[in-house]
């Protein structure tokens, strides 16, 4: 680390609560900006209720559509938060201290939003119930083989797992909110803060739930895409009944998951001012990181492609045909490829690209537009194949409807976003003391090398 | 000198001996032509087997000649198993070194020496090319074929090229890491070291290079390990049993190698502090470091596989049934199982436990685990599919389990010592520690007072 701050506890302090205690315009903006995608998307979906999925572009051809694609999308930027915090934590990465909470919080919002668009896809919301084994009385019982049923399941697993972890570091900061209030905040914080006063022991279980937790939730954070992915691979739709899908789904939310917390990042720099805190370097060491998980996923892409032409069967065939070939989905596989892979990555091999915020900012947001791009591939040529004896030959167009549901979800996961680091530390400011107090500075010969106390 | 530290409650600080250059490099340079009657027993037992290895490959072209592919099952076997371990093992060096860790110095040059045995494998993969059918003749494939230019299939030209890469890539990864500690050799020495050397004076441009070359050798080494273990797995194993359409596999087969290659450094390490007098260098740190990403990577393992058994089983194609019941359930059903114990199940019940990583022998036995699981687990990717003859989208039967003869277990063993005898004879002209890593982290690193307890503070200059 080469640009780090000598901060002391009080401007770390003052610095990082500023924006919990204050009400600067900017954010009123940004929250008003953020909440009216919101409402539209709330908008459109009771338009879709009232008039029901007739006004969506889904046809008995194409059933799983945007919808199903913004949910794949979102659990996939859902997995930026144990990526980031979990394993560097694990692995006892120095840099990781200002980026987790941030990548936490993206996690438990984009997972909170991916949990909503299943129940809205259903078209009668209010009937989400009969998925589950309740009101036993009716006689209907789920498939528990079926991995439509593993999802709820491991995504409210996670979610659980991803607010517990979030709340778990954040009880430091709260006490120390709690200290700076009065009022109805000082009780809020008060209640919230356990009764954390900072001894030795509740610091001993504190890093001890942290660890426990980093190593239970990285199997959950595996298994929950892997399900995901086993939606579509279990069946034996064309193009979607592959192997690889489980790893393949895992690696490109990494991907996408990573991308996604970079680009909060930088907005969080930008917005709110924290150049002490989020450095040049933490853009270099995450783009490294994206460096190695792109190649991986490069690799994986294309050995998804290289055999759906294996055994040169002829419905698998077309549908990489259709994928590859036919418009519009030509050029959303080539911007798939473009925008994931061969721009971002051969701009981040170079440093100067790296440690350029508005570079960063701009490239990892084109990952992501090539993600979303991506599981729209894999989902809808593959139902869109033309099984012989099928006299109905669907095609799928988005309406309008549906547009406004998947802009809305980026509503609402700012405004989510939004509102928490307006009423929590966006920065864990515990976590950034104690990465101050183990600096330190050696010296060899007439250099002074920047070093840390091994924890 | 040992430190005097001792009171210190954090392990690296007790670990911790401050040593000047010269004592590192009269440590690592006493040994170079220099053995002691162990080393000179084992390089003779393990020289002695290899022979035999090349006895049993004799009588195995006598009784089958190239023609009969089954009969050379246990051979490509063989060949793959050292390629996944062994030959995988410089992956490991990169790896750390990239992640910056410090106590990865000891680690790298063990690692990296790993490398020589690619020549061996290099010259065991050349009857394979004939093993290899063509592609002609209904056999689903990736390539196109060059017959009217080559005496081997297609698939055999692309894998022979990217063997070659690879072990010409390994190689320059072990000079150009070996460099600076040729020129101390030279210094003290001479003899051939002068040569070796090649000019080396240590200036800031050849630092420069040597840092940059080392990373991108690495990198290139790790990319065609990866690309020449999906030929593998392509061509050698998936591609001659009709039906079997697994995108996975060579992801999986990657991670079985990068499994592999931990384990074998760990094993390789377990044995050099052991009985290869480097007790005061390699500590708890090495072993605890590398039992993480041994048991992350068995991990992956049998995420992989499960990824794969899960979708067959609920994909239900015949083709799907037979390849499951070729792999796993049918006559290969013990490999699979002892496959399956030694490579996934061992190591998660123990290393699941940090008091095991966190030890000496604990991984070192799970390593050892790994490698006997290896062995089991390319006799079931490998043997089976040898013994298939049929070409089309589909088994209609599968085969019975073809067990190894005696001329096999000659040509196992003989392999497997042949590497170890080419790593014995390479680790007394090469130091089996990066000395000028090591002294680079004894400029890195400090014991001070932190409060009452005793740190150990580490320079990040990068």
């Amino acid at each position: 680390m080469q640009d780090r701050k000598v901060l002391t506890e009080t401007q770390i302090n003052s610095e990082l609560l500023w924006f919990v205690f204050n009400k600067p315009t900017r954010f009123w903006v940004a929250l008003t900006i953020s909440g009216l995608l919101f409402l539209s998307g709330v908008t459109a979906f009771a338009i879709m209720v009232i008039f029901g999925l007739g006004v969506t572009g889904l046809t008995t051809i194409v059933p799983w559509a945007f919808m199903i694609t913004n949910f794949v999308f979102w659990v996939g930027i859902s997995h930026a938060g144990v990526m980031i915090s979990a394993i560097l934590r694990l692995t006892q990465a120095e840099w990781r201290r200002p980026v987790t909470r941030a990548a936490e919080v993206l996690t438990v919002f984009a997972l909170a939003t991916a949990a909503i668009f299943p129940l809205i896809h259903m078209g009668r919301t209010w009937r989400a119930y009969w998925v589950f084994p309740v009101d036993f009385a009716r006689g209907i019982w789920p498939s528990v083989r079926s991995p439509l049923i593993w999802d709820p399941s491991a995504i409210f697993t996670y979610l659980t797992g991803s607010a517990l972890f979030v709340y778990v570091a954040l009880i430091p900061d709260l006490a120390i909110a709690r200290d700076r209030t009065t009022g109805f905040s000082h009780k809020f914080y008060s209640a919230l803060s356990l009764g954390w006063r900072g001894t030795p022991a509740q610091w001993r279980m504190q890093v001890l739930a942290g660890i426990l937790l980093s190593g239970l939730i990285l199997p959950v954070f595996v298994s929950v895409h892997s399900i995901v992915s086993w939606d579509f691979g279990m069946s034996l739709v064309p193009n979607w009944h592959a192997t690889i899908f489980a790893p393949y789904f895992v690696i490109g939310a990494v991907h996408s998951g990573v991308s996604g917390v970079v680009t909060v990042m930088a907005g969080l720099r930008i917005f709110m001012k924290l150049e002490n805190y989020i450095t040049q370097d933490h853009f270099d060491a995450l783009g490294r990181l994206l460096t190695v998980v792109a190649t991986a996923w490069l690799y994986f892409f294309l050995l998804e492609i290289v055999y759906g032409f294996l055994t040169l069967e002829t419905a698998e065939t077309a549908v990489r045909e259709l994928q590859i070939l036919h418009y519009p989905y030509n050029i959303m596989f080539a911007l798939i490829f473009i925008n994931s892979y061969l721009i971002p990555v051969p701009l981040w091999l170079f440093k100067r690209v790296r440690r350029n915020i508005w570079l960063m900012f701009v490239t990892t947001i084109m990952v992501n537009v090539g993600m979303w791009l991506e599981r729209f591939i894999i989902i809808v040529p593959g139902l869109l194949y033309r099984a012989p004896l099928t006299f109905v030959w669907g095609d799928y167009t988005p309406s309008v409807i549906e547009v406004t549901l998947v802009v809305a979800s980026f509503g609402l996961v700012s405004f989510g976003f939004l509102l928490f680091s307006k009423v929590f530390p966006i920065i864990p400011i515990a976590d950034q003391k104690e990465g101050q107090a183990i600096q330190e500075d050696i010296k060899i010969g007439r250099i002074t090398v920047p070093a840390v106390i091994r924890e | 000198m040992r430190n005097q530290h001792q009171n210190g409650t954090n392990h690296q600080v007790r670990h911790y001996q401050a040593l000047s250059p010269a004592q590192i490099n009269r440590f690592g340079l006493v040994e170079l032509g220099s053995s002691g009657p162990l080393y000179r027993f084992c390089v003779r037992l393990f020289g002695i087997l290899a022979l035999l290895g090349i006895v049993g490959f004799m009588m195995r072209v006598a009784s089958s000649g190239f023609s009969d592919r089954a009969a050379w099952g246990y051979y490509v076997a063989t060949v793959v198993f050292i390629f996944v371990t062994f030959q995988a093992a410089p992956t490991v060096a990169f790896a750390i070194r990239a992640a910056k860790g410090h106590w990865r110095r000891p680690v790298s040059r063990i690692a990296e020496l790993f490398a020589v045995v690619g020549v061996l494998n290099l010259i065991l993969l050349l009857p394979v090319l004939f093993l290899i059918p063509p592609i002609t003749g209904g056999r689903k494939t990736f390539w196109f074929e060059l017959h009217w230019l080559l005496p081997f299939s297609a698939p055999g030209f692309f894998l022979f090229f990217g063997m070659l890469a690879l072990v010409v890539c390994g190689l320059c990864l072990l000079y150009l890491s070996a460099l600076p500690d040729f020129a101390a050799a030279r210094d003290a020495k001479g003899g051939i070291y002068t040569g070796l050397a090649r000019g080396w004076v240590g200036s800031q441009r050849q630092w420069k290079m040597l840092k940059s070359g080392l990373n991108l050798l690495g990198a290139f080494y790790l990319m065609t390990f990866v690309l020449v273990t999906t030929l593998f797995a392509w061509d050698v194993s998936e591609t001659l049993v009709p039906g079997w359409k697994d995108a996975i596999y060579p992801a999986f087969h990657s991670i079985t190698g990068l499994q592999g290659a931990i384990a074998s450094t760990i094993l390789a390490l377990g044995i050099a502090r052991k009985f290869g007098g480097l007790k005061n260098h390699l500590h708890m740190e090495q072993f605890w470091g590398l039992s993480k990403p041994l048991l992350a990577t068995s991990l992956l393992w049998f995420y992989m596989g499960w990824s794969t058994f899960l979708t067959y089983w609920y994909g239900r194609t015949l083709a799907e049934q037979h390849v499951l019941q070729l792999l796993m359930f049918g006559p290969y059903f013990t490999v699979f199982v002892m496959s399956f114990l030694l490579k996934f199940l061992i190591p998660l019940l123990f290393l699941i436990w940090n008091r095991v990583r966190m030890s000496i022998m604990g991984p070192v036995l799970i390593a050892l685990s790994i490698l006997t699981g290896d062995i089991f687990e390319m006799v079931r990717l490998y043997v089976g599919p040898f013994t298939i003859t049929e070409v089309g989208h589909e088994m209609t039967h599968v085969p019975a389990a073809h067990l190894p003869d005696f001329a096999d277990i000659l040509i196992i063993a003989g392999a497997i010592s042949g590497a170890i005898f080419i790593y014995l004879v390479s680790s007394k002209i090469i130091p089996r520690i990066s000395l000028w890593d090591m002294k680079e982290g004894m400029l890195l690193t400090r014991v001070q007072s932190f409060h009452r307890a005793e740190v150990l503070v580490i320079g990040k200059p990068e």
